[in-house]
């Protein structure tokens, strides 16, 4: 941070909070729509297993979060 | 997300409106009536909790969850204390929101359900056109069973509203003449002077405007029965009058001498006391013992509230489809509205604020908001003390100065038991004895 910026520099913990709940938002919509496949789609279909390994990393990528922003 | 949830939504056979902004939502709220709401937490416009909050206010029957990226046990606490069914972080578990929306399907489902039921209970209840299931208005219809065949003159007691004329036309129906003509007269509704006329003709010339010859109700009622409405409004020397078709069963239209032969079976109404009118010489007592042979005493209906589910019901059936709304139930709220409200008005009163309500109302559930309005804003608290505008005053124009003097003489002078008797509160009683400086 240099002087220049002193007077626009935002605070640092409400930016790392705006990102995180956007990135959440997202992910909440890729979660979800793999969720909504899971369940209409009948349980021997073939692409069921890519799905849930959609769901996996989804979920594992959200788990991160919390320690993304640890200074 | 909109697309997203609004998709499992459907999926769970709700029919979904997306929004994304705040302001607007809350000023459509009226038109689109949601039974469930989901909000986003964080939003630019307007945040969810103060959605939330404004949502509760006007439209209490809708269900709000609330939903958001961060969701902690305080949040939590917040949201569910202003009143939201619960709060969800996303991401979302469509498990808890399917449970959720299942619960939100339930109520409004439990809500019909019981209507339908008053509803059915009030059709096996019903008893020409007369709806009720307490054991005063069971002993009502088996007297009305009773007397129908037999009685010629009757006298129905009751205070407005109550349903006199009801009683007066199933008498009818059931009796002997329900072929015949049945003619209905408000007492209170003539002029004076045009009484005597109305009730027994007149001849061609018997008064400046009798132009032509006119037979009066009696005559039009040969046969059949008549209805004296408000039987307390007769003046004294048509009360006399009366007295003699009854007795003679002949009329003697106005400007003429010449008895015609009636049969009539005469059936009068009141809600005042006719004993206390007789006593202050303001009704003939051979009348009165002439047309009580029979007397049928109407409860109100704030002694019968039993009953007010089952009348609800019916009243909001017809209504709804005279209006072609989608109503299918009432709120409890909007029951206990309902069932509290003193009803000086009685059962006319009840029927028109449905009305009213149903016809403010755009969801499936009459709410509390809506009964409340068409209750004219006035929250009914029984035994409480009276508000500004208290509802009885309207309703009881009779309660002159002489009525008041007269009951607290009858009882001694003792204001409780002179309010019971008049049928309001001590404190209204109070308020008119101030007005009369008869404190």
């Amino acid at each position: 941070m240099t002087n220049d910026n002193a007077g626009q520099v935002p605070d640092c913990a409400d930016a790392d909070d705006r990102l995180v709940h956007e990135f959440k938002n997202h992910m909440a919509v890729v979660v979800g729509f793999c969720d909504l496949l899971l369940s209409e789609l009948p349980p021997d279909h073939p692409m069921r297993t890519d799905l849930e390994q959609i769901h996996v990393a989804s979920h594992a990528a959200i788990a991160l979060l919390p320690r993304l922003f640890q200074r | 997300m909109l697309a997203l949830v609004q998709r499992f939504a459907e999926g769970e056979q709700f029919e979904v409106v997306t929004r994304t902004g705040g302001r607007n939502l809350i000023a459509e709220l009226p038109a689109l009536k949601p039974d469930v709401t989901l909000l986003d937490r964080q939003m630019p416009e307007i945040g969810g909790v103060d959605i939330l909050r404004a949502m509760r206010e006007l439209d209490p029957e809708c269900q709000v969850i609330l939903m958001t990226g961060f969701a902690t046990v305080d949040s939590a606490i917040e949201a569910v204390k202003l009143g939201a069914l619960d709060y969800l972080s996303k991401p979302l578990d469509f498990a808890r929101l399917r449970e959720l929306l299942a619960t939100v399907r339930f109520g409004i489902e439990r809500r019909q359900r019981l209507m339908t039921a008053d509803s059915e209970l009030a059709s096996r209840f019903e008893f020409c056109g007369m709806i009720g299931r307490s054991p005063a208005m069971q002993e009502l219809f088996d007297m009305i069973r009773r007397l129908a065949p037999h009685a010629r003159t009757a006298l129905i007691t009751g205070e407005t509203g109550t349903g006199k004329e009801l009683v007066a036309r199933a008498l009818h129906k059931l009796g002997p003449r329900c072929d015949r003509r049945f003619v209905a007269f408000n007492c209170s509704a003539v002029v004076e002077t045009l009484f005597e006329s109305e009730l027994f003709g007149h001849t061609r010339g018997a008064f400046t405007g009798a132009v032509d010859a006119k037979a009066g109700l009696f005559e039009s009622a040969d046969g059949g029965t008549l209805f004296l409405d408000e039987i307390g409004e007769l003046p004294l020397p048509v009360q006399a009058k009366l007295l003699r078709v009854l007795e003679q069963g002949d009329v003697q239209r106005v400007g003429s001498t010449d008895p015609r032969r009636v049969d009539v079976r005469t059936v009068a109404a009141t809600n005042r006391r006719l004993a206390t009118e007789v006593a202050a010489g303001r009704f003939r007592q051979d009348l009165y013992y002439r047309l009580n042979v029979v007397e049928i005493g109407l409860e109100p209906l704030r002694d019968r509230r039993e009953d007010t589910p089952y009348l609800t019901a019916a009243f909001i059936r017809e209504f709804a489809q005279r209006f072609h709304k989608p109503l299918v139930g009432v709120s409890r709220g909007a029951e206990r509205l309902l069932h509290d409200a003193p009803w000086p008005g009685n059962i006319r009163e009840l029927r028109n604020v449905i009305e009213r309500a149903c016809m403010l109302s755009e969801g499936r559930i009459l709410s509390e908001r809506e009964v409340l309005a068409a209750l004219g804003g006035v929250r009914p608290s029984r035994g409480a003390a009276a508000r500004p505008a208290d509802p009885v005053e309207e309703f009881e124009p009779e309660l002159d100065r002489h009525r008041v003097e007269q009951v607290l003489q009858q009882v001694g002078g003792n204001r409780s038991a002179a309010a019971r008797l008049l049928g309001i509160s001590r404190r209204a009683l109070y308020r008119r004895l101030d007005m009369f400086g008869l404190r």
